[in-house]
């Protein structure tokens, strides 16, 4: 198990490493306290899970795995891995907005995984940048399903009647606290703000308390500040569909699959804005690493309990080295005399000698291997093999 | 030529199973013009839906490549349950099983080098083809008489999408639990960089060593063991006289607590050389920095490899009295009547051709 990646109401998000097949995976670790404090919090969670589990989409965070602890009171959510969300990676680029080719196709990502969860009868209810992830391949995943809510299979529309979301995100019949609303289109709606923030860095809505933005976003028709038109007309355009008060003028996913700057390709100017890094970190490195090393060779350590540089080791390895071929060297002067003193006897004593050589030679290669191995790793054993003349 | 009915094919020997159980290879005969092939049938019926996806697209992929060190297969086609492909017969089975049945220390290393100079050409069309194969090692070789063949292709993938090469790639392959051993820190690692083609040339390395030592490297570490290792760049050696080991470390090595066994294995390494050459090469594969590995291309041309001049495995196999059998002697007769698969002969169940 490696750091925590994020933390929310229910808990923890921490890395962890799969030990059998070595996947990087995001655990949502759940304590039943917590759960508790948090009215329906049980329940949400055992839906969300409930949902997860039959969802299968390249745009939608996979669940793999529920563990449970019943001594700690614990619950585990195994979630495949990801590698930051869209709102940290928005907040680390310049003016907090990202270019348009980079918005463009990470909306498109969001478009389809949305029109999957529709398919599936699910209103997300909760679309932001802090619940869309991006993976290693920056495809985006949405996440969070904690407000979703599945539609019944014989509902007749989607009419919803409860909205738990983000208030910037909520669209006017929630904000005006209609009774009952179309779920499909609450979630068009949130998605227009999205591309609005990421688009610009700004909301299309603010207020200084929730009454006062849910008062602007009641208002009445939101219109297209003319800077957006400037920046791109048929971006504006697309925007404003999404962001229709009335609900039945709103875009439809199929609408705005059909619009032309979802179609088009926007030009690439310049590198995308990269994932920020995490703890100056900018490979995004397992965070489960450092808990592997120490696991792994911090006990050798406490047992050598003097701790040696690799710059005494090399020095060691050196001094070691060369005594062994000075006596080397020596043994085989030796030789060179025995082999010139007279004949038959000279070839036989040779070979017995080499054999003892070379038995004292693996000893002493050995020790030092095994010292070498157990203090780094760095010092390969074939460097040892030139010193040696066969 | 080959023909779609099954009825046409007389299975006569389960050689090994593969894929999770789902697969079985069996040496079999056409009977229309007698011709020995290998048949793999995997029952789809035990597949879930990204095993069966993995099996098509492994075919599919195959489809693309006409290499001759790349396998190939004649025909596939499906019947009820049962989906059967159709391959040529590589007699000896995969490099592992000949070191398991021949060569118990290991090839020697004029073997490595001819069966390395044809995995690396085939790896180099691969690479040129814009794919990377992903799991590479001893058990997705296979070596029939006159080459060896790369073999293995479930997770095998193309790093060029929408006509443009994809920078890296980043995630582990589907079922990668039993390659592990054998894949590069870069592709353990999982971060931001990824990994390229460079990845297989490590696994080449590893390959090279478990051909060599005739034993898996990392065998009986636990995997995250082996991670940390390959993070300090720790690899295995290729074991012979200048790095045989002591015998507190041959346990770890040959993954035995055979006293015997691991003594007469120390003697073996021990008494053998392996060239310059040889360790440099698996040295410059097993590089921590993929951009300090060679290419496929380049390490065609290493001096390793000019020992393979004037000779080939026909030779090296006939110096070393291996030949293939008369298959239309062998034949399993448990085969048509008992269904029980624990009854098959002892013999047929130490092949491995998972390709």
């Amino acid at each position: 198990m490696g750091d925590v990646l994020g933390e929310g109401s229910y808990g923890k998000v921490k890395e962890v490493l799969d030990s059998e097949n070595l996947c990087r995976r995001a655990v949502k670790i759940l304590t039943k306290r917590k759960l508790r404090r948090i009215p329906n919090g049980e329940q949400n969670v055992q839906r969300e899970i409930q949902l997860l589990r039959n969802l299968q989409h390249k745009n939608v965070v996979a669940l793999l795995d529920v563990l449970y602890n019943d001594e700690k009171q614990k619950m585990y959510m195994i979630m495949e891995y990801c590698v930051g969300g869209l709102q940290e990676l928005v907040d680390s680029a310049p003016e907090k907005k990202l270019p348009l080719f980079q918005a463009h196709r990470y909306f498109c990502q969001l478009i389809s995984g949305l029109e999957y969860l529709h398919g599936c009868r699910i209103i997300h209810k909760d679309i932001k940048p802090g619940n869309l992830l991006l993976s290693l391949e920056q495809t985006l995943k949405i996440s969070d399903f904690g407000v979703a809510e599945q539609l019944d299979l014989f509902a007749k529309d989607d009419t919803c009647t409860t909205g738990q979301g983000s208030p910037a995100f909520q669209p006017p019949e929630i904000a005006n606290g209609h009774e009952s609303f179309s779920g499909t289109k609450v979630d068009i709606w949130s998605c227009g703000v999205t591309l609005y923030n990421i688009c610009s860095g700004q909301y299309p809505f603010e207020g200084d308390n929730i009454y006062r933005l849910f008062e602007n976003i009641g208002r009445g028709q939101w219109e297209a500040p003319d800077w957006l038109y400037k920046l791109d007309a048929q971006l504006a355009g697309l925007i404003l569909g999404m962001l229709q008060a009335d609900q039945a003028k709103r875009y439809s996913i199929q609408q705005i699959r059909s619009d032309p700057w979802f179609i088009s390709a926007p030009e690439e100017k310049g590198p995308p804005v990269p994932i920020p890094p995490l703890k100056r970190d900018v490979y995004r490195r397992s965070t489960v690493l450092p808990y592997l090393d120490a696991y792994h060779y911090e006990t050798e350590r406490d047992l050598e309990e003097v701790y040696f540089t690799e710059h005494d080791l090399n020095r060691e390895l050196a001094r070691q080295a060369a005594a062994a071929a000075a006596e080397i060297k020596a043994q085989q002067q030796q030789q060179q005399q025995q082999l010139a003193a007279p004949n038959s006897a000279g070839p036989s004593t040779s070979a017995g000698a080499s054999t003892s050589n070379s038995i004292s030679k693996e000893k002493k290669s050995s020790s030092l291997k095994r010292r070498a191995k157990k203090l780094t790793s760095c010092i390969s054993v074939r460097k040892l093999s030139n010193c040696r003349p066969s | 030529m080959f023909g779609c009915n099954p009825a046409d094919y007389d299975l006569k020997v389960e050689l090994s199973r593969c894929f999770n159980g789902i697969g079985t290879v069996y040496l079999a005969q056409f009977l229309p013009n007698g011709q020995h092939v290998a048949v793999k049938k995997y029952r789809m019926d035990k597949a879930n839906k990204e095993e069966s996806i993995l099996a098509r697209e492994e075919l599919l992929i195959m489809r693309q490549f006409n290499h001759p060190n790349i396998h190939t297969f004649h025909t596939s086609f499906v019947y009820g349950n049962e989906l059967f492909q159709v391959a040529p017969l590589m007699c000896f089975g995969s490099c592992k099983d000949t070191i398991a049945n021949c060569f118990r220390a290991g090839f020697p290393e004029i073997f490595v080098a001819l069966i390395m100079r044809d995995v690396l050409s085939g790896l180099e069309y691969l690479h040129r083809r814009g794919y990377i194969h992903r799991s590479i090692r001893a058990s997705h070789i296979l070596l029939n008489q006159t080459k060896a063949v790369l073999a293995g292709f479930r997770e095998c993938t193309s790093i060029v999408a929408h006509g443009e090469r994809i920078g890296a790639l980043h995630q582990l392959a589907p079922c990668s639990a039993r390659s592990l051993n054998w894949l590069a820190p870069e592709v353990l690692e999982q971060n931001i960089i990824g990994y390229t083609e460079k990845s297989d040339i490590y696994s080449i390395g590893i390959t090279c060593c478990e051909m060599a030592n005739g034993v898996e490297p990392f065998a009986d570490a636990q995997p995250t063991f082996m991670f940390t290792e390959k993070l300090r760049g720790n690899v295995p050696t290729l074991l012979d006289r200048s790095t045989c080991p002591a015998s507190e470390e041959m346990i770890e090595i040959v993954a035995s607590t055979d006293s015997d066994s691991i003594r007469q294995a120390q003697q073996i390494y021990c008494q053998r050389v392996f060239s310059d050459e040889f360790h440099q090469m698996t040295e410059i594969c097993m590089e921590k920095r993929p951009s300090s590995r060679w290419s496929a291309l380049q390490l065609l041309s290493h001096s390793f490899f000019k020992q393979c001049r004037h000779t080939s495995i026909l030779d090296q196999l006939q110096r070393f009295g291996l030949e293939t059998k008369d298959y239309t002697q062998i034949r399993d007769e448990s085969l048509g009547l008992c269904t029980d698969l624990n009854e098959m002969s002892v013999q047929s169940t130490d092949w491995e051709w998972d390709f």
